[in-house]
């Protein structure tokens, strides 16, 4: 239990001092807001619980990608600073130092979370409850959870390539070229075999593009969507069960951990 | 007990056998003097000591603990900075003690003492980046005295200063022996070991060459500086000479080892070639004739015996 506290307390030292870390929160803060109010935000329901649709659709499309970014720039340079090393040499265990680190991303979602919420909490205030029913109704729960997810699969995803790569620049281009190449190849792909779109469905960034789908969650925004779809002659959208892409988003939470942890375990620092 | 005990110690990287099967034991109390060119295994042999390089082959005991969780108590009994000093550049001095600290299981009080001795208690909420080489140094021994270590382990901790620095270094390094520090130095500065260490071990290519007390490594060898006006025709009679072990060059002349101290027989000897020496003087063997000799980082080297030096 000592240990844990020490974890803590060590990476909310290094993070809080560090001023890549408050300016990517500040501008993800700022882009956060503005996202929120010029979608009509959480203002179009303006009141709980229908604000919450409006609160987590910018949150769950922005944080995650800026969480990652916040994640590989406070643990792939302690590799270049050979601050790991003197980490591990003061006395923590390689393992330690990793789980140090998987420990900061707890505290760091709960930031990413909390901010939309301020803002949309903000923004809703003059009139709180509006609606009947409880504060928070399933589906906005369902949507909760899967902005948790989405933020674990990011920011594990962050984790593992800092413990891969050991350079923030490196780390980043590669997190979010992956995303992109990701998008691009399995597109061309579809296009010659058609079969192979359930396979690419349950591929990282292809599984996060679902799970922050607000149709996943709010079946009447897919039947508004399957209806302008429909009008445009387009195929009708179809979702799995909730529970298969958040279970295939936990088990690549999971898997990337379980590689850095290996590669934090088998590498030299 | 011993504090340091390395059998057989390996490191294989893909390109290059790094550490090759080093064998060392450092008992309490010695200020124990590593040695060896760059690139020799040096910082590799500490780096699996200290649990960030995992051996190939081998094995190592710190206090007696061989075993992983034994180890990482064991090394809680350890001071160490390895290379360069590591730190936070955006931090604080204060707070990068903070955070060794904190993995030591240290309070805030000692903070300020181990800034307070090696002089930087008022740069101390200054950032890490906005220090000199010196001061940085610094910083990284008042890291490694912040658990009052039994072993403190230095990886070239000179390395860049001025001489003041170098002076400030070396006294903050006795103030720690006369304390009763066992201390493990890695440094390519030889006089600064000589002054400082009761033991050494100098390695090359990852191999020990020699391991022993100063006073052993140095050697009781006799050597004189020899010079004349041509070099090449000296080094080859100095090399013919029957008494002479080993020549090599120097600043200074010629430098040959002599199996006895009979200096006017040699003088008699190059005359009889036809050599008349401008300079002809005994000569201190020091630690760095000794470790050019055992590394062979000079031309001529290497004749001298290995055996010789090994305690």
């Amino acid at each position: 239990m000592r240990l844990l506290g020490v974890l803590v307390r060590i990476e909310m030292l290094k993070a809080v001092k560090r001023p890549a870390c408050w300016v990517t929160l500040g501008v993800f803060t700022v882009f956060n807001a503005i996202a929120t109010l010029s979608s009509g935000g959480p203002s179009s329901q303006a009141s709980f619980p229908d604000a919450w649709r409006g609160i987590i659709e910018p949150a769950i499309n922005l944080g995650p990608v800026f969480l990652a970014a916040l994640m590989i720039l406070l643990f792939a340079p302690e590799f270049r600073w050979r601050t790991a090393r003197q980490n591990v040499i003061d006395g923590l265990s390689k393992e330690q130092f990793y789980w140090a680190k998987v420990l900061l991303l707890v505290p760091m979602m709960a930031v990413f979370i909390a901010i939309p919420t301020v803002i949309g909490v903000l923004e809703v205030a003059p009139n709180p409850r509006g609606g009947g029913g409880g504060l928070v109704e399933p589906m906005d729960f369902n949507y909760m959870l899967g902005f948790v997810v989405a933020l674990l699969l990011w920011g594990t995803a962050a984790l593992m390539i800092s413990a891969l790569v050991r350079a923030a620049g490196a780390g980043l281009g590669l997190l979010f070229l992956y995303f992109i190449c990701e998008q691009i190849v399995t597109q061309l792909l579809s296009i010659r075999w058609r079969a192979l779109e359930r396979f690419f469905d349950f591929l990282p960034a292809q599984l996060y593009q679902t799970i922050t789908n607000t149709g996943l969650y709010y079946p009447e925004v897919l039947a508004r969507t399957n209806a302008a779809r429909a009008e445009r002659g387009q195929d009708l959208l179809v979702y799995p069960d909730l529970w298969i892409p958040l279970v295939a988003a936990t088990a690549y939470v999971v898997l990337f951990l379980g590689l850095a942890y290996v590669n934090m375990r088998r590498r030299d620092l | 007990m011993p504090v340091i005990e390395t059998t057989e110690l390996t490191k294989r990287f893909p390109a290059v056998l790094a550490v090759d099967r080093v064998s060392l034991t450092v008992e309490q109390g010695q200020i124990f003097g590593f040695l060896g060119p760059n690139g020799s295994g040096k910082t590799t042999t500490i780096g699996m000591l200290m649990g960030i390089i995992k051996p190939t082959a081998g094995s190592f005991r710190l206090f007696g603990a061989g075993a992983p969780r034994e180890l990482l108590a064991a090394r809680a009994r350890v001071g160490a900075t390895l290379e360069t000093p590591n730190f936070y550049p955006y931090l604080s001095g204060r707070d990068n003690l903070r955070i060794a600290a904190a993995i030591k299981g240290i309070g805030k009080a000692r903070i300020e003492e181990c800034l307070d001795i090696v002089g930087l208690r008022g740069r101390g909420k200054h950032r890490f980046r906005t220090y000199s080489l010196g001061m940085k140094q610094r910083l990284a021994l008042a890291a490694t005295m912040l658990n009052d270590p039994e072993l403190i382990v230095l990886d070239e901790p000179a390395n860049g200063l001025d001489p003041k620095g170098m002076k400030e270094v070396r006294n903050i390094i006795r103030l720690l022996a006369d304390r009763g520090k066992t201390i493990f130095l890695s440094s390519h500065l030889l006089w600064e070991v000589e002054r400082t260490c009761t033991h050494v071990s100098i390695v090359r290519k990852g191999r020990v060459v020699g391991t022993g007390t100063v006073a052993e490594i140095v050697g009781g060898e006799i050597t004189a500086v020899v010079r004349a006006e041509d070099d090449d025709l000296l080094r080859a009679a100095l090399e013919a000479f029957p008494e002479a072990t080993s020549v090599r060059a120097s600043d200074d002349g010629l430098v040959v080892a002599l199996a006895s101290d009979d200096l006017a027989a040699l003088n008699r000897y190059l005359a009889g070639q036809g050599i008349y020496v401008s300079h002809l003087a005994r000569r201190h063997r020091s630690l760095e004739d000794a470790f050019m000799d055992l590394t062979g980082e000079d031309e001529g080297a290497g004749q001298a015996s290995l055996t010789e030096f090994a305690s």
